[in-house]
């Protein structure tokens, strides 16, 4: 019987679900869904308030082993969905989990507009740098010269950085971490979903199958001993060149902002088509 | 409520108060036992791997607690098990002795 | 019918506007859109409505992303609703199939323009009718309706959300260039002459609830999200909990049940009107804009001795094969006008079985059928 920390993570898990999970022995989508029940257990919130939205891929399995109000969406969309549901249903924290393509290729457009928009979601995305469930094709955040299968010669794109776009398109607070900080990712999880606005949170996670295993790291012990040696804390950063930090992983906040989420601008919205605004109307011409 | 961070005990250092001293009597010290949902375990060697006391040993049989003395309640392997798998669990020793 | 004044308010609308309002009446209080001429008058009021009434407007990135928040706004327990034209309808495809799937009740206009690709946008066909029936992948159920006029727009619109929420699938409805941006008078009916269907909410206690389950109509309680009871929904084909499955009795289980809800509910989904049809000879099945000139064409022709009627079709599918059947029994020759290539005289000749004659009048320059090319061609028809 599980005691203490994992009995009660045990208590977010769907008992009528087979276990153990269908992912891959050693599979960093394991470590993500501790961490993410970690983190709301901490935050104290019900069950039945969590809406958790998944898109298609291995990080999309996770729904059906959370008990909470859970959703899977077609490819790249779950923000979209995610939208409907926080705009109709305030008081439910809506937890978006995506991969790397499913965020960033089918549903980056969607991505850089959730941010922009600041409608109050946590994305978690799982950035395992494949497409895992399809058989290890290269996705937008494959490391130029990897071996994928679509790369048969080695990668000749160069890779987005995930969090570089949710800090461009202004998104409220923008954190990255690896599956190897687990103890740091329970935090900047927690801290994410506490976040009124659009959070972003960004996991490196180790997919040995498909591509730790073309690229010499055939094993979760040799990935996750990459995250460990190649991350490098945010506050470290000032003090590197440009070419330190080549082929790093920086890791903490990287952005953390106060901006009214999207509800809290519809809702003034709604009190001055009620006429009951106390704010003056804005001018005919639109204020910057 | 659940710790998120790391934590770390250190070990009993043995010293029982003798007569003579003034040392306060010593705080029930926590022991840790690391327990393994066999059913769960997929035996990918990570809690091996990583464990900073060496507790785990894998053989072709699975993975097994070896040296449950050894945790330190670091909790690595528990938030680290894919599978969650790992339940690291706190025990009261009794004042200079183990825990039953 | 006399007008009561305290009761009704007489107004001049467009078809559009029409349409946003009858969605109002029914209780939408979702709308989520991308700008697409000509339906781009339906976001725009419910922009401008829907905050009063404590409801949601958002102008999404795309039409993709606007039929994902309908139907997380629908899981969230709202009536929502979207509004396009055949390039954003192309693209909303892949979403109303996961309605489809995951039985979220929703309605989604389709105000046809000229096509294919970027077409006619600023005139009428109605060339989208196959693609509304089978535009998604897969075996699927769909309700498509159509519109012809203002009062249609506002009536139709109440009949889909209601059968939305009572069968749990997305709604279709069909509307056009023309009738989107005709201009009528109308009298709107008071609230309380509105029926407006709720979907059928869970009472049995949280752990016991199934959201899949095969209920004697085949269609599952809803559950909002939020409300206690706890669930999965997903694309993915499942069981009776929601989850995934392969196996074949639960796939077979829920692809027959998900066909049976709907056929379970022919009598009230098929909705078909007449116009002049008792001692007809021969007939027009007509829809949309076009059963507005057909009706005009039946009194012409009746003014030439043609014994003529109309049989407009206001539920495209589920196909009102019975409806359409009699006619056929009935009349010794029937004209199917449509502006497109020939979509529903498909239909029709499906079921015609050799007991009479279908011809058909298609035109597709992005203009309407008129009267006179209807009549004339029933006059021939009938000497």
């Amino acid at each position: 019987m599980a005691e203490g920390m994992t009995g009660l993570v045990h208590k977010y898990l769907r008992h009528g679900k087979k276990f153990p999970h269908i992912w891959c022995p050693g599979c960093g989508n394991g470590i993500v869904l501790g961490s993410l029940i970690r983190a709301i257990d901490r935050l104290g919130l019900d069950k039945d308030k969590v809406a958790l939205v998944s898109g298609i891929g291995c990080s999309g399995r996770m729904t059906t082993y959370a008990d909470f109000n859970t959703l899977h969406t077609p490819h790249g969309r779950a923000l979209t969905f995610g939208t409907g549901l926080k705009l109709s249903r305030e008081d439910l924290t809506v937890i978006v989990i995506m991969g790397d393509g499913d965020a960033t290729a089918i549903g980056g457009n969607h991505y850089i507009h959730s941010a922009r928009r600041n409608v109050d979601m946590t994305a978690i995305i799982v950035n395992n740098q494949i497409y895992g469930m399809t058989g290890g094709q290269y996705s937008p955040t494959t490391p130029y010269g990897a071996m994928t299968t679509t790369t048969p010669y080695g990668m000749v794109e160069h890779a987005f950085d995930i969090s570089a776009l949710a800090v461009a398109a202004e998104a409220s607070y923008v954190a990255r971490c690896t599956v190897y900080h687990a103890a740091l990712l329970d935090q900047l999880i927690e801290s994410a979903i506490r976040k009124k606005g659009f959070s972003s949170v960004e996991v490196l996670s180790n997919c040995h199958i498909q591509f730790g295993r073309r690229n010499k790291m055939a094993s979760p012990v040799k990935m996750l001993e990459w995250f460990k040696e190649n991350a490098v804390r945010m506050h470290a950063t000032s003090k590197m060149k440009p070419e330190e930090l080549q082929g790093k992983f920086v890791i903490g906040v990287l952005a953390d902002s106060e901006r009214p989420s999207y509800n809290e601008e519809y809702e003034k919205v709604r009190e001055q088509a009620r006429g009951i605004s106390s704010e003056p109307k804005p001018p005919a011409r639109f204020e910057g | 409520m659940v710790k998120s961070t790391v934590t770390n005990t250190k070990p009993d250092s043995g010293e029982a108060a003798g007569a003579g001293t003034t040392r306060k009597p010593d705080k029930p010290k926590k022991s840790y036992r690391p327990f393994i949902i066999q059913a769960w375990c997929k035996k990918c060697g990570i809690c091996v791997a990583f464990c900073p006391k060496h507790v785990y040993r894998c053989d072709d049989k699975g993975v097994h607690v070896e040296k449950p003395e050894e945790c330190i309640g670091c909790r690595f392997c528990e938030m680290h098990c894919p599978d969650l798998a790992i339940s690291v669990q706190e025990r009261d020793a009794a004042p200079g002795g183990k825990s039953s | 019918m006399n007008a009561r004044k305290t009761d009704r308010k007489v107004l001049l609308l467009q078809g559009n506007e029409a349409l946003a309002e009858g969605a109002l009446a029914a209780g939408c209080r979702f709308f989520a859109g991308y700008p697409i001429t000509p339906a781009s008058e339906i976001a725009e009021h419910m922009a401008l409505k829907l905050p009063a009434l404590g409801g949601s407007f958002i102008q999404m990135e795309d039409e993709i992303a606007s039929m994902g928040a309908v139907i997380g706004a629908s899981l969230a327990g709202m009536k929502a609703m979207t509004a396009t034209s055949g390039p954003g309808f192309s693209l909303m495809q892949e979403n109303i199939g996961f309605a489809c799937m995951a039985e979220t009740p929703c309605v989604v206009v389709d105000v046809m323009r000229g096509g294919p690709s970027t077409g006619l946008p600023t005139l009428a066909s109605q060339g989208d009718v196959m693609q509304a029936r089978w535009g998604t992948h897969g075996d699927h159920p769909i309700i498509v309706l159509a519109v012809s006029s203002v009062r249609d727009c506002f009536e139709i619109a109440v009949f889909a959300f209601n059968l939305s929420e009572k069968y749990r699938v997305p709604v279709i409805i069909l509307s056009d260039e023309i009738v989107a941006h005709t201009r009528e008078t109308f009298v709107l009916p008071s609230l309380d002459e509105i029926e407006v269907f709720d979907r059928v909410k869970p009472t049995v206690p949280p752990d016991w609830f199934l959201p899949y389950e095969d209920t004697g109509t085949g269609v599952p309680p809803m559950a909002a999200f939020g409300d206690g009871y706890r669930h999965h929904v997903t694309g993915l084909t499942h069981d009776e909990r929601g989850f995934p499955t392969q196996r074949s009795d639960e796939i077979d289980a829920l692809m027959r049940r998900l066909f049976r809800k709907i056929t379970q509910g022919f009598h009230e989904i098929q909705r078909v009107e007449t116009f002049m049809m008792e001692d007809a000879e021969i007939a027009v099945i007509a829809y949309g804009s076009v059963a507005r000139s057909s009706r005009r064409a039946v009194i012409e022709a009746r003014e030439h001795g043609v014994k003529a009627g109309l049989l407009q079709l206001v539920t495209l599918f589920p196909f009102p094969r019975n409806s359409v059947e009699k006619v056929l029994h009935q009349c010794r020759a029937v004209l199917v006008p449509e502006m497109n290539i020939g979509q529903m005289s498909r239909e029709v000749k499906r079921v015609h079985l050799n007991s009479s004659t279908v011809k058909t009048l298609n035109r597709v320059d992005g203009r309407l059928i008129t009267p006179h090319e209807i009549s004339d061609c029933l006059i021939k028809m009938y000497y």
